[in-house]
């Protein structure tokens, strides 16, 4: 039994260091350890699920062994950086000032149609309007328009656009989402005073839900929505 | 972060248990095994067939004893190669087929020994 937990730790190991020479690349987005986890969990748990003569321990330790690795991997990346650079690699900039790094995408093995395929991704239809792009450690590629090409932010105009937080949906297909009512800090007799307003009840509404400005948006179920002021923005807490 | 590290801890704790437990039982089994075969050889060297079947008898119900709990910790078909030898030793000893019995007596030495082999921690077996 220790033998099968210890084989599963060494190969774990080996196809964590494996993706990591591999490149970032093969990633899809995933950090090295993650993926390797990901791609063997499937194939341990299901030797011992179709086999009646393999004992379920014998599946069970070697997914043990990856639950420890990772676990060791992760508070490992988590409180030593350099563990963490030579497990999941460091971010490398493709493009900086709007000039693409031709030696990183080389080391990278990139070729110019993924960089350009990673600056679409990211909003920017035009390469040329692209400032800086990062290929992340999990793969991703991250970019950024110049800033002469990207619209300016409220506060560059001095506009103050006020608190911008998660909308609490209140109602999913008839269902009053009582957490999130709570959160509003109002009661369902309110909600229900509410939509009353407008001839319906928390039944006949498929949607409803308040954003941060204290809007509510209601779809009943017959069709159709509306907006309507369910709360002072000063009333939100949330 | 510290539920990881509980994880990690809970689960290790946990398989060391389940490791140890494993060890322990499957080498006092194919111990007693291996004590109870060789018993039973020596009985069938001295001549005395009816000791050397005595002994036999005990093994096979030893085995039989221990089997459920080895087919949690080891592989259906090793231990059933076992239970086939077994079987072919009682009646080759039975039928007085004294080639055939050792045969079978040294295949079982074989399947107990790989059985052992495959539980104990080695570095061939980790390569």
């Amino acid at each position: 039994m220790l033998t099968v937990f210890l084989r599963a730790a060494i190969l774990y190991a080996l196809m964590v260091l494996v993706l990591r020479a591999m490149g970032k690349r093969q990633l899809a987005g995933l950090q090295p350890f993650e993926l390797a986890t990901t791609i063997v969990i499937a194939d341990l748990i299901s030797t011992p699920m179709g086999e009646v003569s393999t004992p379920l321990l014998h599946g069970v330790l070697p997914v043990a062994a990856l639950f420890v690795m990772q676990g060791i991997m992760s508070v490992l990346c988590v409180k030593f950086d350099k563990v963490r650079s030579i497990l999941s690699g460091r971010p490398c900039v493709l493009v900086s000032k709007g000039v693409i790094n031709e030696r990183e995408l080389a080391k990278l093995c990139i070729g110019v149609t993924d960089l350009i395929e990673g600056i679409r991704a990211a909003g920017i239809l035009n390469p040329a309007e692209c400032g800086t792009a990062v290929m992340e450690s999990n793969g991703a590629i991250t970019a950024f328009p110049r800033s002469s090409c990207r619209a300016p932010s409220n506060a560059e105009m001095g506009v103050d656009a006020g608190y911008e937080g998660l909308p609490m949906i209140l109602i999913m297909d008839g269902n009053v989402q009582r957490a999130n009512l709570a959160q509003t800090g109002r009661d369902e007799a309110w909600l229900r005073a509410l939509l009353a307003g407008k001839n319906l009840t928390p039944k006949e509404t498929f949607f409803a839900c308040v954003d941060t400005q204290g809007m509510m948006t209601v779809q009943p179920k017959n069709g159709g929505s509306f907006v309507l002021r369910a709360l002072d923005p000063a009333e939100v807490r949330w | 972060m510290r539920r990881t590290i509980a994880g990690v801890v809970l689960v290790l704790c946990t398989v060391a248990c389940l490791c140890a437990a494993s060890l322990f039982t499957i080498l006092r089994t194919v111990d007693g095994m291996e004590t109870l075969r060789m018993q039973s050889l020596e009985r069938a060297g001295e001549g005395d067939l009816d000791g050397a079947e005595e002994y036999l008898a005990k093994l096979a119900g030893h085995w039989r004893e221990m089997t459920p709990r080895l087919e949690i910790l080891a592989d259906h078909n090793d231990l059933h190669t076992v239970a086939e030898v077994i079987t072919d030793a009682r009646i080759s000893l039975e039928r007085g087929f004294l080639d055939d019995y050792y045969k079978a007596m040294a295949l079982l030495g074989e399947g107990i020994a790989h059985i052992r082999a495959q539980e104990e921690l080695s570095l061939a077996n980790l390569l």
